[in-house]
């Protein structure tokens, strides 16, 4: 992308964060960001509309209550849309189950409990200090760290180009032979 | 929409001032906020931006839809007094805050332009009819603030990381 093109897209999206696009603008748009999209614009505009606005004044009643109407029309239609796995057509009989497919999900519901204790003792036996209990907590890390690990993203794709390979590490480099493991040989932790 | 209530209808107010207008377009943007939900992602923006976000969206297209803009209110309140209260204990959102410390390092008349052009809803050509700027310097300032702000968010390095990849 040359120097000239990225002003035109800057221009464009700033043209859409603040004004919105035409119709000619939003294909050019399209077009050089080629399936890309990028925010950041909006977000910095928003944030710059924020700075003074404390949202005082307070909606009107009437509003408030078609928006609740609207909120109660928006989340049952989902719900039922989410416990129906038809949709809309809820009356479109269900197929009936085979033989084949009771097996099929009786074999799988037996299999299921073998593989969890087989997954647990892995993960407690291995050592490597993962736990279940770990991987099933929510972590939520702050608005801040969040961009600073996205940052380091780049540098650290970069270290982990290193390829370890025959004669590519110094300290290694005289060792020959193939590389294994006994328990009888091993001295230490 | 308890919580968000407040702040859309008040950015709707202010960038549309027509009360029947502002009405309908607070509807569609807490619908299109139920809809755009899943698409939050913390690591990009606060709760409050998101929602602001999509709110002037909205009534961007309205404004865009329907051809009427609001008329600043006074260039000289604007420019004497560019978001002075953002020093006070304002709490909305921390990009926002972010945002008020960059504003500072901008010239006054970069930061008019970016007043009418965000807060007032004016095109680019309004504000250089409005306050006699030639369009190509309002298009300067309007450019030069926006990057300056987004870079004091952490946000700047998106597009030179997709350049490096393209």
């Amino acid at each position: 992308m040359t120097e000239n093109t990225d002003q035109v897209l800057i221009d464009l999206l700033i043209k859409q964060a603040t004004e919105g696009l035409t119709d000619v603008e939003q294909a050019e748009l399209d077009r050089l960001e080629r399936g890309r999209h990028d925010n950041t614009f909006d977000v910095t505009v928003s944030a710059i509309s924020l700075i003074d606005e404390r949202g005082e004044e307070p909606m009107p009643s009437h509003l408030r209550a078609n928006i609740r109407a609207a909120a109660e029309r928006f989340f049952d239609e989902r719900k039922r849309q989410s416990f129906s796995p038809l949709g809309r057509d809820e009356h479109k009989p269900l197929p009936r189950s085979s033989f084949p497919n009771w097996l099929g999900w009786a074999v799988a519901a037996c299999g299921l409990p073998s593989s969890c204790s087989e997954f647990l003792f892995h993960t407690s036996s291995a050592g490597t200090g993962f736990a279940l209990a770990e991987l099933l907590r929510p972590r939520r890390k702050s608005l801040r760290s969040q961009r600073s690990d996205k940052n380091s993203w780049p540098r650290r794709l970069t270290c982990s180009k290193r390829v370890v390979t025959k004669g590519s590490m110094t300290e290694i480099s005289d060792v020959t032979g193939d590389i294994v493991w006994s328990d009888s040989e091993q001295k230490g932790m | 929409m308890k919580a968000y209530g407040g702040l859309v209808w008040s950015i709707a107010r202010k960038m549309l001032r027509n009360n029947d207008d502002a009405e309908d377009v607070v509807q569609e943007v807490f619908i299109d906020i139920w809809k755009n939900a899943e698409r939050f992602d913390e690591a990009q923006s606060s709760e409050t931006t998101f929602v602001a976000m999509i709110a002037r969206r909205r009534i961007i297209d309205r404004i865009r839809y329907t051809s009427r803009r609001i008329s600043a209110d006074s260039l000289e309140d604007v420019t004497a007094e560019p978001w002075t209260r953002a020093d006070e204990s304002m709490q909305i959102s921390v990009e926002a805050k972010e945002a008020a410390a960059a504003m500072k390092d901008l010239r006054p008349e970069q930061r008019q332009v970016l007043h009418l052009s965000i807060v007032q809803g004016l095109s680019h050509q309004e504000i250089a009819d409005a306050t006699g700027m030639p369009l190509g310097t309002v298009k300067t300032h309007a450019r030069r603030g926006i990057l300056q702000a987004r870079e004091f968010l952490g946000l700047g390095k998106n597009l030179d990381e997709k350049e490096a990849t393209a």
